[in-house]
């Protein structure tokens, strides 16, 4: 174990005044506050006062109960109901269990019998169900922005279809976004049969130049070789890739049989960070790093022109390769020579470990032959589905011009968006909790998606507007069980796993692509690339409080999107984070706020897509700037051009320094030589703590930071689960933001190439509690099972539990974040867990209402509760299971077996606050 | 030089002192009082049903098994009220002129939910279960009251949380075995300590400060 300086933020490694401000202040909200004033501050006090009788007073509840007329049966009024189903997600279903209390749809969490899921989830299927409950969801047909009704839509419709029938659907273009539903990609073959003019375009604003799927399959191999592509990170394949890069790591893993990453890459991501060889790049080189690794395994010539460190890692790479069960895979956006490239590699060392399935969504024409039928005026009727054009179109193309030209534009999404005001109908579209659907997932095994509940809205499924276009619109339900010719048992088997059987898509011999040229010699000042957010993904989630408010697993920035450079380019150009810097390319340019990003090559800038929304409803609307603005049809992904100062500052609101701990050694590392993280000095010391006594469970958890990514499902889970509430951006900028479980992410190392780690701290739920000291009216006490309970009322708000917290994982209510909540989101919360009211801190419990229910039902079956049968929410959702939780009390759980590892150690050890959550320390790649 | 005191002056500070005292006790009495009244407790309040319902009645006379109505109280936190459906099992049979049971008829008819008013219940940040209770031998009476003899629903107990602890900390006298929990004439052997005990066994019924901790409630 080294002793290594860990810092998170270059302020900090700076050792900066703002730094060392930001860590003495509990909350840097109280530093701005500060009365220095006598007089002011009595004044405050006596108002404080004075509104303590009103804020006693609460509005009195109502009476009423108010059963069923007729009970359905087996539905219980108060009882937990699950449906498997599943969510799409860039058109790939996220398989689901949905869990459903009094009809209302409460989370959403991994189907545990998906081979693609295990149970497990991303943060964008932890947020979803937000967005169910989005109240700036369309509403009702709009006809040119006024309300209209399905009837005037059918009627338009019904004169259409005449026309199409006549003309075999002369100038009729449809618009998809992107799906794997079999149901809609058979009725728009069906479509383009029966209408044979009328067209089908793809648009996908993230779509990559990949020729086919490809599946890596890391269980069958020990070298990952990736070309920029952000395994690990956020995404559709997240959830699968993470679990399958967890099995190859952990304490079960032999250090020889370990996987190891070798990552390429420009911006870092959660991929690079677990990377035992990173190496960065600009853009532009990964192509030549593509051909000399080839060459280095014997295809073709040898290249040259290659720096110092990427000969390195190019030898590093092969050499790792050349051992066998190797795979190398390239990140979607990269140019097709690179993909041909991997793919030959592959090749070469036995195609073992990966798999090409064919492609499971929907590939229509391209967006492009539209745009170029639109500016023709060969368009006359244009439908989008699920798609948003206006906003996401190669800024080049001109999209807002090119749409006016069709006479007839229909929109259909969950949202009045950017394409919805320049169209003359917009359709309301259902969430995927509200009506029947289809949908793939990852591997092409298909799930029939279910509704929870009837639609909030006036909506119409997708497969019915379609339907809609040749004939009348049958409801959902017809349609997608007309794709399953099955029989009715066989259906509601299906339906109720949440998998059709033998349903994953066949693997396909693929030919080696075309290898277009190697293109791309670096012109231009800096290399501009174009990622997704990490949070808000294409800008489909910019309506979602929870993504918004989530740090970026890196950068720790919420409610914003950054223009992320490096060190040196930061340095030249005079600016640090937040100061405005202005990007120009082809002629546009856009302004942002800078970032210095740690490990960003030097001449390369990162811009993030999705944010600078103009219409994404009361949350995302207005926020961030637009990437898109820059992006062209000709580059959709790397550009040239300049970067220059803009003068002004823009306020990020960053958690990167918000509680910082005051110590050392947070995250440990250990090799086979040294397993042992704890310290000596960290043994328990003699104390003037009561001793409690001993039960029969003592609640512990472990958290594996070998395994974490630092993907931030857990938070995400957390807020879903424990009805964890926003503050929004000025309060997240005072350090004020309500997540129980964060993600420190700490740097070590210089900051142009620093080693990356990760660390969700929940409540340690210490046996020594100082909080429990400090509390003067034991509104938190400790219980006899280990837990540190919070009795929100009893709470005064004193906060003096959070100023004795080491650890700080105490969140305090400075205003009503709850009550003030729009009624559709209120639907969204767990009734098993009190919602908070101003003034009462509240932390994490451990998911208290989980354990409380296990146990009481344990105790109505007279039994034990069984190690496994508690699961935190975090930990559910975790999807490398770096999350273990249960009773140290029962020596063979798996969280009593953590504890014994050697790797296990306490964070702040040297407190003797004997915490019950403990880590269990990194273990070192071994040098290659 | 003149007196400073007058001669009322002794009587005055004798006044103003035993003033104190009684008003500092009394108004401690009376808040105690008014904490502990029925106007607070809410014991013996009979809100108005939209129809008169009567236990006594249903229970009691004519002696229909509780979950006949409460049909979750085994399996669920909430006992749960009866739909409307279930009311009408027997009076689309009886009393189905009944001007008293329009409320009943019009709900069916218009598929619209009866409006009861709760007797019994918790604060919102108090999780109670009525599945562990049952299971633990803990009768409905004991909380209800007698709801077999009252023609119209009132509170028995006041649902404080003292009175909550009141059984945690001691639950021995207030189980009952299995077969005796729904019954309302139920009457216990001589050796009712001896019992308590025994159940407590049967139960497996965990140590007070395991029923007594802030989170077996609250959480």
């Amino acid at each position: 174990m080294s002793g290594k300086r860990l810092w998170r933020g270059l302020e900090e490694l700076a050792g900066t005044d703002d730094f060392r401000a930001a860590l003495e202040a509990e909350f840097p909200a109280v530093a701005d506050l500060f009365l220095t004033d006598r007089r002011a501050l009595l004044q405050v006090m006596g108002a404080s006062l004075g509104l303590i009788g009103l804020a006693g007073c609460s509005p009195k509840r109502s009476d009423d109960a108010v059963p069923f007329v007729n009970r359905p049966e087996d539905i219980i009024e108060d009882q937990i109901a699950r449906y498997a189903t599943a969510i799409p997600f860039d058109g790939y279903a996220q398989p689901v269990i949905a869990t459903s209390v009094a009809g209302r749809p409460i989370k959403l969490d991994g189907n545990p019998d998906h081979p693609m899921s295990r149970g497990a989830s991303s943060l964008f299927t932890q947020a979803a169900i937000l967005d169910l409950y989005d109240p700036d969801r369309s509403q009702a047909p709009l006809f040119h922005g006024n309300e209209a009704s399905w009837a005037d839509y059918d009627a338009m419709m019904l004169r259409m279809r005449r026309a199409w029938a006549a003309n075999g659907g002369e100038g009729l273009r449809l618009l998809i976004g992107p799906t794997s539903s079999p149901t809609l990609i058979r009725q728009l073959r069906a479509l383009t049969t029966a209408l044979p003019n009328a067209r089908v375009h793809s648009f996908d604003p993230l779509a990559g130049e990949r020729a086919f799927e490809v599946r890596p399959d890391f269980a069958a191999a020990r070298t990952v070789v990736s070309l920029d592509d952000d395994l690990l990170g956020p995404g559709p394949a997240q959830v699968p890739n993470v679990a399958a890069w967890a099995s190859r790591r952990g304490p079960n893993v032999a250090a020889g049989e370990r996987l190891r990453l070798h990552m390429a890459e420009t911006t870092p991501t959660q991929t690079g960070s677990a990377a035992a060889e990173r190496l960065a790049v600009p853009p532009s080189r990964i192509p030549v790093l593509a051909s000399a690794l080839a060459a280095e395994l014997g295809l073709g010539s040898a290249q040259d022109g290659l720096t110092r460190p990427e000969t390195l890692w190019v030898r590093q790479a092969a050499a790792a390769l050349k051992q066998g069960l190797g795979l190398v895979t390239a990140g979607a956006h990269c140019p097709a020579s690179v993909h041909a490239l991997t793919f030959r590699i592959n090749e070469a060392l036995g195609g073992a470990a990966v798999r090409y399935i064919e492609p499971v969504r929907f590939a229509g024409a391209p967006f492009l032959e539209l745009a170029r039928d639109l500016d023709a005026g060969r368009v006359s009727a244009l439908v989008m589905l699920d798609a948003n054009p206006a906003y996401a179109a190669p800024a080049d193309l001109d999209f807002a011009k090119l749409c006016a030209r069709a006479p007839l534009r229909i929109h259909a999404g969950q949202h009045v968006d950017e394409t919805a005001i320049l169209s003359d109908w917009h359709l309301p579209l259902p969430h995927a909790l509200e009506d029947w659907s289809d949908a793939r997932a990852i591997d092409g095994s298909a799930t029939i998606i279910q509704p929870l509940v009837d639609p909030l809205y006036d909506t119409r499924s997708v497969h019915s507007i379609v339907a809609g276009l040749t004939g009348d619109p049958a409801p959902a339900l017809e349609l997608v069980r007309t794709s399953w010719p099955i029989d009715d048992q066989a259906w509601r088997d299906v339906v109720r796993s949440g998998i059709v059987p033998n349903s994953a898509a066949a693997p396909v011999a693929a030919q080696a692509p075309p290898a277009p040229p190697l293109a791309s010699a670096a012109g231009g000042e800096v290399e501009i690339l174009f990622r997704p957010d990490p949070t808000i993904w294409n800008g489909q989630f910019a309506n979602n409080a929870w993504l918004q408010e989530l740090g970026k697993p890196l950068m720790k920035v919420t409610w914003d999107n950054v223009v992320a450079l490096s060190v040196a380019l930061a340095d030249r150009l005079g600016v640090g984070n937040g100061d405005l810097v202005r990007v120009s390319a082809g002629g546009r340019n856009i302004t942002g706020p800078a970032w210095v990003m740690p490990g960003q090559p030097e001449q390369s800038v990162t811009l993030f897509l999705g944010y600078g929304r103009k219409r994404a409803g009361q949350v995302g609307s207005g926020i961030g700037y637009d990437a898109y603005a820059l992006r062209t049809a000709a580059a959709p992904w790397t550009t040239q051009g300049s970067i220059e100062k803009a003068g002004g500052q823009h306020k990020l609101a960053t958690t990167q320094l918000h509680h910082a701990l005051e110590g050392q050694d947070f995250v440990r590392t250990v090799s086979a030589a040294h397993p042992r993280a704890a310290k000596e000095e960290e043994r328990d010391q003699a104390s003037f703590y009561p001793r409690w006594k001993e039960e029969n469970a003592a609640w512990a958890m472990t958290i594996d930071l070998d395994l974490c990514t630092g993907c931030n499902a857990c938070t995400i889970a957390c807020q879903a689960e424990n009805n964890v509430p926003v503050v929004g951006k000025d309060q997240v900028a005072r350090g004020r933001e309500m997540h129980w479980l964060r993600v420190d992410r700490y740097y070590d190392g210089p900051p142009e190439q620093p080693t990356t780690y990760f660390q969700p701290v929940p409540c340690m739920h210490c046996e020594q509690a100082p909080c429990e000291m400090g509390c003067p009216v034991h509104a938190t006490v400790h219980g006899p099972d280990g837990l540190n309970e919070m009795v929100y009322n009893r709470c005064i708000g004193t906060r003096t539990c959070s100023s004795y917290c080491p650890y700080k994982v105490r969140r305090f209510n400075w205003f009503d974040y709850t009550t003030k909540a729009p009624p559709s989101v209120q639907a969204q919360r767990n009734p098993d867990v009190t919602v908070r009211g101003r003034g009462v801190m509240e932390k994490c419990t451990y998911c208290v209402q989980r354990i409380r229910g296990a146990v009481t039902q344990a105790d109505i079956e007279n039994r034990d509760v069984r190690d496994g049968e508690i699961r935190t929410a975090c930990q559910q959702a975790c999807p490398s299971q770096a999350i273990v939780f249960g009773n140290l009390k029962d020596a063979e759980s798996a969280v009593a077996k953590g504890r014994t590892s050697p790797r296990n150690y306490a964070l702040l050890g040297e407190l003797d606050t004997r915490p019950r959550t403990t880590y269990l320390a990194r273990i070192a790649d071994e040098e290659a | 030089m003149a007196q400073i005191f007058s001669p009322t002056a002794d009587t005055w500070l004798r006044a103003v002192l035993i003033a104190l005292v009684v008003g500092t006790v009394g108004s401690l009495l009376l808040a105690g009082g008014v904490a502990r009244s029925q106007y607070v407790t809410e014991v013996a309040r009979t809100p108005m049903q939209p129809v008169p319902f009567s236990h006594k009645h249903h229970a009691g006379e004519l002696g229909i098994d509780c979950r006949y109505c409460h049909t979750s109280v085994e399996t669920s936190a909430d006992a749960g009220f009866p739909a409307t459906h279930v009311c009408m099992t027997c009076h689309s049979q009886l009393w189905t002129q009944a001007p008293m049971l329009a409320p009943v008829r019009e709900s069916l008819a218009e598929n619209r939910s009866i409006n009861w008013k709760r007797v019994a219940r918790v604060p919102d940040f108090v999780y109670f279960r009525h599945d562990i209770h049952i299971a633990k031998g803990v009768s409905c009476f004991e909380c209800h009251g007698r709801v077999d003899r009252m023609p119209l629903m009132y509170r028995a107990k006041a649902f404080e949380m003292h009175w909550c602890l009141d059984c945690h900390r001691n639950p021995a006298p207030h189980l009952r075995p299995q077969n005796a929990v729904l019954e309302a004439d139920w009457t216990p052997p001589a050796d009712r300590r001896g019992l308590g005990q025994a159940l407590m066994k049967l139960y497996h019924i965990k140590a007070p400060d395991q029923l007594t901790h802030c989170a077996v409630c609250h959480r």
